[in-house]
C-alpha cells in the first residue's frame, strides 16, 4: 500500500461534503486535475468536468462519480443548546444513534457532536425526527456563539485508519469519494494512453438525493456510454444478504446488472467482462442491487447512451464506517483504463445497435 | 377473421423479450414493417422507430407501443440448481406459484422452468394466510446441481419469461397469449404504418415500438427526444372490467366494446383537445369506443407528452383480461377498431389540426 495513496484517499474521504455543499470536496477533485486534463469546467448545478481527448470525432464517454456524501441539515437549535437536523441522503437512523458527527460552519470550522435519540419507548424503530446533536453546550446562546445556525450542514465523523494488518482501509465517505478518486486517477492515467474517444471524467453533485448532477451534466456532455464509478454492496460479514449474490472486499471491482435505476444492456455488460477477461483482472458480477446509481440519469439522458456500474466492493453502506480494500481500488482503476482503450466508434456502435 | 392476423398476433406475443432484452422484439417489429416504411432506426436503448413519410414538412406523429414483456433476471444461481430471479417489471406474487417458464441463455437456446410452489400439505397455517413473498421464489429447471446448469449455458443476467400457449377460445374472438402487454401495442402501431402504405396523410408517422416501459418508461424518453413529436399516441393494454369482481372499478370496460380512451392515468391526464379530436373520429366513423381512466398504472405517453418543450398526447388502450400475469385475454374486434381509428386519425393530423388542438 502507497503511503501517498493512503494520504489522498484520506484527504478525500475527510472533505466534508454532503449533498447541496459539494464545495470542498470539488475544490479537491479540480485541484487534483487541474494540470491533468485537456479542459476543465462545470455544469450549472456546479458537477465538475474534466475531459481527455484521444480523438475528437471520437465516441463520447462518460465517467461519473458523485462529489457528495450523505449527511445531515441543521433545521432548528433548541433552547437547551440540542440541534435538530433532517437527512441528506438516505440514512436508517438506527445506525446514528450514538455516532459523532460534524457540524460545519459557514466558515468552515468543525464543531465536535453526537447523535442522540429522544424516542420515548425502547424498542421503537427510531425516525430522524426523534433525533438531535448534542454538541456539549448547555444553553442556545453558546451554540449560537460557535457559529453555528440553521441551515448549515453536518456529516459523520470517522478516523481515517487501515485495519490491523489487512489492506482494508475504514473511513467515511467512501459512498462515493473513492468514486472521485478512482475517475481521477483514471482521467492522468489516460495522458499515457492512446485512445481513441473523449472522456469526461464527472464529478457528480446531489447524486444522494436523486441523482440531479449527473442528469445536468449528462444533458451538457450527450455521452454515447456512460460509466458510473461508485461503491458496490460488499456482503461478506455475518447475515450479509444471502438470497442474491453480492460482492466481498478484497475479491475485485464488481459489475451489478441491475439496479432500481438502470438495466445494464446486455452488450455493454458483455464487453465490459470481456475486457476484465482478456485482462486477466478478477471481477464480481452482482445481477440486483437495491438503490440507484448516476448510471440511472446518464442512460436516459435524451436519445439514450448504454450505462452501466462499476463498483469498488464497500461493507455497511451509508452509515458513518465504510470499510473496502485497498486492492480493489487499484484493480477498479486498471478497468476502466482497459474498458477505455478498447472503445472506439465501431465498438460504441456493436454496443448500441442489433445490426 | 384474418388468419393471417392471427398469425401475426402469435408471432408478436410468442416472442420473449423483457425489459432489458427487447432484441427479438426489436428485430420482429422491425421485420414486419421493413417493405412499408421509408426509414428505420433506433434510439440508444434498443427502441424500435420505423418513419413513414406522407409529407416531409408536415407535424410529427408519434404512435408507440413497447417492445418490453415483465418477466425475469436471473441472479443467482445455487449449489443445486435452483435459480434466484429478479422481477423485470410489476408482478403480483399471488399469480406466479408453480407458473410455468421458459428461461433463455445468452446463446439463445430456451429451457423449461418452473416457479416452485409448496404443496398445501406443507404449508403452516401462516403461509396459508399470506401471500408468498417473491424473494422466496425460485425457477426449477429440473437439473441436479448448479454444473448442470451451467453446462446448459445459463448464467447470471439471463432472463426467463411466462411461458404460454395462444389460444383463440370457445368464442374465437378472444384471444389468449402472454404478453398482450404490450405487443399488442407493437401490432398497432406497425400495422397502421402498413395500412398508411398508399393513403394520403399530411404528416409523418413514427411507428414505434419502445424499451423497458414496464420499470418506468425509459425508451419512451430516449425515443421520443429522438422523434420530437408534435402529436404522441401510446398503444398499450388496458384494464377489462367486464368479469367478477369488478363492481367497484370506476370504468368499467368491456372486451369487444371497443378501443379506450384513457383521460388520465398515473403518468398523465390525457390531452383534452387531442382526445376530443380523437371521439370525432370515432363518431364520424361509427367506431366504437369507451372510457377509461387509472390511477395505478401509467404509459409511455406519460414520458412523451413532458418531451422537450411538451407534445399533447393520449394513451389508447384495448381492455384486456388479466395483464402482468402469464396469459391475458383479448378481443380481436377491439383490436381491428384500434388500427381503424388510428389510421383515420393519422390521415386528419395535417398542420392545421396539430396547431388547433395544441394551441386552439
Amino acid at each position: 500500500m502507497e503511503k501517498y495513496v493512503l494520504d489522498r484517499l484520506k484527504k478525500f474521504t475527510d472533505a466534508a461534503a454532503p449533498a447541496g455543499f459539494e464545495h470542498e470536496a470539488r475544490d479537491l477533485m479540480e485541484k487534483y486535475l487541474k494540470n491533468d486534463v485537456d479542459d476543465m469546467y462545470r455544469d450549472n448545478l456546479g458537477s465538475v468536468i474534466t475531459e481527455n481527448v484521444g480523438d475528437e470525432n471520437g465516441p463520447r464517454i462518460m465517467l461519473t462519480s458523485h462529489l457528495d456524501e450523505i449527511g445531515f441539515l441543521i433545521t432548528a437549535i433548541d433552547d437547551n443548546g440540542f440541534l435538530k437536523f433532517v437527512n441528506l441522503g438516505g440514512w436508517n437512523p438506527a445506525v446514528l444513534i450514538m455516532q459523532q458527527v460534524e457540524v460545519v460552519t459557514s466558515n468552515g470550522e468543525r464543531i465536535h457532536g453526537i447523535v442522540g435519540s429522544s424516542s420515548k419507548a425502547r424498542g421503537k424503530t427510531p425516525q430522524i425526527k426523534d433525533l438531535y446533536i448534542d454538541l456539549g453546550q448547555t444553553s442556545k446562546e453558546q451554540v449560537e456563539a460557535t457559529g453555528i445556525k440553521v441551515g448549515d450542514f453536518a456529516v459523520p465523523y470517522c478516523e481515517f485508519r487501515r485495519m490491523g494488518c489487512s489492506d482494508t482501509i475504514l473511513a467515511k465517505a467512501w459512498d462515493n469519494r473513492i468514486g472521485v478518486y478512482v475517475v481521477s486517477e483514471v482521467m492522468r492515467r489516460l495522458n499515457e494512453v492512446k485512445h481513441k474517444n473523449i472522456v469526461f471524467g464527472v464529478g457528480a453533485i446531489q447524486e444522494e438525493t436523486g441523482c440531479k448532477g449527473s442528469k445536468t451534466a449528462s444533458f451538457k456532455i450527450n455521452p454515447d456510454i456512460g460509466i458510473a464509478v461508485d461503491v458496490e454492496f460488499a456482503t461478506d460479514f455475518p447475515g450479509g444478504s444471502e438470497k442474491a449474490f453480492s460482492a466481498s472486499i478484497g475479491k475485485g471491482p464488481a459489475i451489478t446488472l441491475m439496479d432500481q435505476g438502470t438495466i445494464c444492456q446486455p452488450a455493454l455488460r458483455d464487453f465490459v467482462i470481456e475486457v476484465a477477461e482478456k485482462s486477466k483482472i478478477d471481477i464480481q458480477i452482482n445481477g440486483f442491487a437495491g438503490g440507484g446509481t448516476d448510471a440511472s440519469s446518464m442512460h436516459i439522458s435524451r436519445d439514450g447512451a448504454p450505462s452501466l456500474t462499476i463498483g469498488v466492493p464497500m461493507r455497511y453502506m451509508h452509515s458513518n464506517t465504510g470499510l473496502l480494500s485497498y486492492s480493489d481500488i487499484e484493480a477498479t482503476i486498471k478497468l476502466i483504463v482497459n474498458v477505455v482503450k478498447k472503445l472506439d466508434r465501431d465498438k460504441v456502435n456493436d454496443i448500441t445497435f442489433f445490426e | 377473421m384474418n388468419k393471417e392476423i392471427i398469425k401475426t398476433l402469435k408471432e408478436f406475443t410468442d416472442v420473449a423479450a423483457p425489459s432489458g432484452f427487447e432484441r427479438n422484439a426489436h428485430l420482429l417489429m422491425k421485420d414486419y414493417v421493413k417493405d412499408y416504411a421509408d426509414e428505420m432506426t433506433a434510439d440508444n436503448l434498443g427502441s424500435f422507430i420505423s418513419i413513414k413519410k406522407g409529407n416531409e414538412n408536415g407535424p410529427k406523429i408519434m404512435i408507440a407501443g413497447h417492445l418490453d414483456e415483465i418477466g425475469f433476471m436471473i441472479t443467482k444461481i445455487d449449489k443445486n440448481g435452483f435459480l434466484s430471479f429478479q422481477t423485470l417489471g410489476g408482478w403480483w406474487s399471488q399469480v406466479m406459484l408453480a407458473q410455468r417458464v421458459r428461461v433463455v441463455a445468452s446463446n439463445g437456446k430456451e429451457y423449461t422452468g418452473v416457479i416452485g410452489a409448496k404443496p398445501p400439505h406443507s404449508l403452516s397455517p401462516a403461509e396459508r394466510k399470506n401471500p408468498a413473498d417473491i424473494k422466496n421464489m425460485y425457477i426449477d429447471l429440473g437439473v441436479e446441481n448448479k454444473e448442470a446448469v451451467e453446462a446448459l449455458g445459463i448464467k447470471i443476467g439471463d432472463f426467463a419469461v411466462p411461458y404460454c400457449e395462444f389460444a383463440q377460445l370457445a368464442d374465437e374472438k378472444y384471444l389468449y397469449a402472454k404478453a398482450w402487454d404490450n405487443r399488442i401495442g407493437c401490432y398497432i402501431a406497425g400495422e397502421v404504418v402498413r395500412r398508411l402504405k398508399d393513403e394520403k396523410h399530411e404528416n409523418i408517422i413514427y411507428g414505434v415500438g419502445t424499451v423497458q416501459e414496464e420499470v418506468g418508461l425509459r425508451g419512451g424518453r430516449t425515443s421520443s427526444f429522438k422523434i420530437e413529436p408534435d402529436i404522441g399516441f401510446a398503444l398499450d393494454v388496458g384494464i377489462a372490467g367486464d368479469i367478477p369482481g369488478t363492481a367497484n372499478d370506476d370504468f368499467k370496460c368491456a372486451l369487444g366494446k371497443g378501443p379506450l380512451i384513457t383521460l388520465f392515468d398515473s403518468s398523465m391526464i390525457g390531452h383534452k383537445g387531442l382526445r376530443d379530436f380523437v371521439v370525432g373520429v370515432c363518431e364520424e366513423m361509427e367506431i366504437p369506443f369507451q372510457y377509461a381512466g387509472l390511477r395505478g398504472g401509467g404509459t409511455d405517453a406519460g414520458a412523451m407528452h413532458v418531451t422537450k418543450s411538451g407534445a399533447p398526447s393520449l394513451s389508447l388502450s384495448l381492455a384486456t383480461r388479466y395483464i402482468h400475469s402469464n396469459g391475458g385475454i383479448i378481443h380481436y374486434d377491439d383490436i381491428e377498431n384500434a388500427v381503424k381509428l388510428l389510421v383515420e386519425v393519422c390521415k386528419r393530423l395535417d398542420r392545421e389540426t396539430v396547431e388547433k388542438i395544441t394551441f386552439g
